[in-house]
């Protein structure tokens, strides 16, 4: 199978049953899904985001029949990790750590100190941290279009809202971010 | 970039491989290693019957034997329908069904074998090392209270042995999945229930046996749709 072919055409493929499509578009997307599932769930909930990827991948093979050809493969597959995550969030609110939960502790550990503090900043992962902050909503609009480099329109398929509203959803949590790791700098100095 | 790890990786690209590989395979030849699989299967159980009862089973074990074999059918129908096979929590697949039919069937036709008043039914059977037990519990409260914990230790056993190999599944899981597996795990107990029927002395009290097995049966799921495990750790229980 030719690896130079569109996400499009790999999962025509794979629809139908082939399997060297389906390991193609897997490679391409794994780490984007994983990624994408992670940022939006912090690193504490390791084991939630292992079991949206999972899940992610079944539902996607589960209704491979109902892929559009005209439809862009990259907004079909984070749609589905999107709503597979807020259906998870929904369902089980009272049983597993949401990621405002994950925000909260995050916001409020006391046991960490300055050291400890800076050390945490200046870590490979400070980003995906700050994001933890931001509210949802824009957390989800600066990971989709600035993370995974997707365009808004494709983000407002994504989120089911207007494109006009990621522009502005993405520019507030620009804005956001920009304080958090401000504030951050002036909190180690 | 946040990379995945290769296991989880590794995991679901074969899972979904599979699944495509077993797409491939005709209908007919699927269908003809399921039977082949549970005739085996309920054949070797019979065979062991035959042991313990050192005679051929009677009418009601054999048409027992061919309700489980029908059951097994189902369930092995069911298991190998191509489809990943991916363990998420609280997502019940129909192979995660397969899994409870498969075990609670071998493990509940165990426990009949060993299990002393069944056996005492027909012969005397050299297996029946449970019969101290049996008598401790005759003497509780007679043949009601010795049928009304039958039911409860042997089905609550092995219905906690059987969700505990889809504990992952189960637990997390909403309720309307509960209930559909505790129903699924029951229907494995229903030849038994026939057996009870067809004998006369315990046709008399099979309602107390009837009892004891739903209450673990939906004690044993309980355990494990609400992770009580985990909660008593996350409590320092």
């Amino acid at each position: 199978m030719n690896s130079d072919l569109s996400d499009e055409h790999l999962m025509s493929a794979y629809v139908n049953g082939d399997q060297g499509s389906f390991a193609i578009l897997f490679e391409r997307y794994k780490n984007k899904i994983y990624g994408f599932l992670h940022r939006r769930l912090g690193s504490k909930s390791r084991m939630l985001v292992d079991d949206l990827f999972q899940l992610t991948w079944l539902k996607l093979h589960q209704s491979r029949a109902s892929f559009n050809e005209n439809k862009l493969f990259s907004t079909w597959i984070f749609t589905i990790a999107q709503n597979s995550m807020l259906d998870h969030l929904k369902k089980s609110s009272s049983k597993f750590e949401s990621a405002d939960d994950l925000r909260v502790e995050q916001e409020m550990d006391p046991s960490e100190n300055v050291e400890e503090k800076m050390i945490r900043i200046e870590s490979s992962d400070k980003i995906d941290q700050l994001l933890l902050l931001l509210p949802d909503k824009l957390r989800e609009a600066i990971v989709l279009c600035d993370l995974e480099e997707l365009p808004s329109k494709e983000v407002a398929i994504i989120l089911n809202i207007n494109d006009v509203v990621v522009r502005q959803r993405l520019f507030k949590a620009r804005k956001k971010l920009r304080e958090l790791v401000e504030k951050e700098k002036g909190g180690i100095i | 970039m946040t990379q995945i790890p290769e296991q989880l990786s590794n995991k679901v690209n074969q899972a979904i491989s599979k699944a495509l590989e077993e797409e491939k395979i005709p209908f007919k030849n699927r269908m003809a290693k399921i039977i082949l699989i549970a005739s085996v299967l309920v054949l070797f159980l019979a065979g062991l019957g035959c042991i313990s009862l050192k005679q051929s089973l009677p009418t009601s074990w054999t048409l027992a034997f061919i309700g489980w074999w029908t059951l097994l059918i189902a369930a092995f129908t069911l298991y190998f329908k191509p489809e990943p096979k991916l363990e998420i929590q609280g997502n019940l697949s129909s192979w995660i069904f397969a899994k409870i039919i498969i075990s609670m069937t071998v493990i509940t036709i165990f426990e009949l074998l060993i299990c002393p008043s069944f056996v005492v039914m027909d012969s005397i059977s050299s297996w029946t090392f449970l019969a101290p037990i049996t008598d401790v519990f005759m003497s509780w409260g007679g043949m009601k209270a010795c049928m009304f914990l039958c039911g409860f230790i042997f089905v609550g056993l092995g219905s906690l042995a059987s969700f505990l190999l889809v504990a992952k599944s189960l637990s997390g899981s909403s309720f309307r999945g509960f209930i559909k597996c505790v129903g699924i795990a029951y229907l494995t107990q229903l030849p038994i229930l026939w057996i009870q029927l067809c004998d006369e002395m315990l046709r008399e009290t099979f309602l107390f046996w009837l009892l004891g097995s739903v209450l673990s049966l939906l004690l044993a799921g309980l355990i494990i749709h609400l992770d009580l495990r985990r909660f008593f750790i996350r409590n320092n229980i």
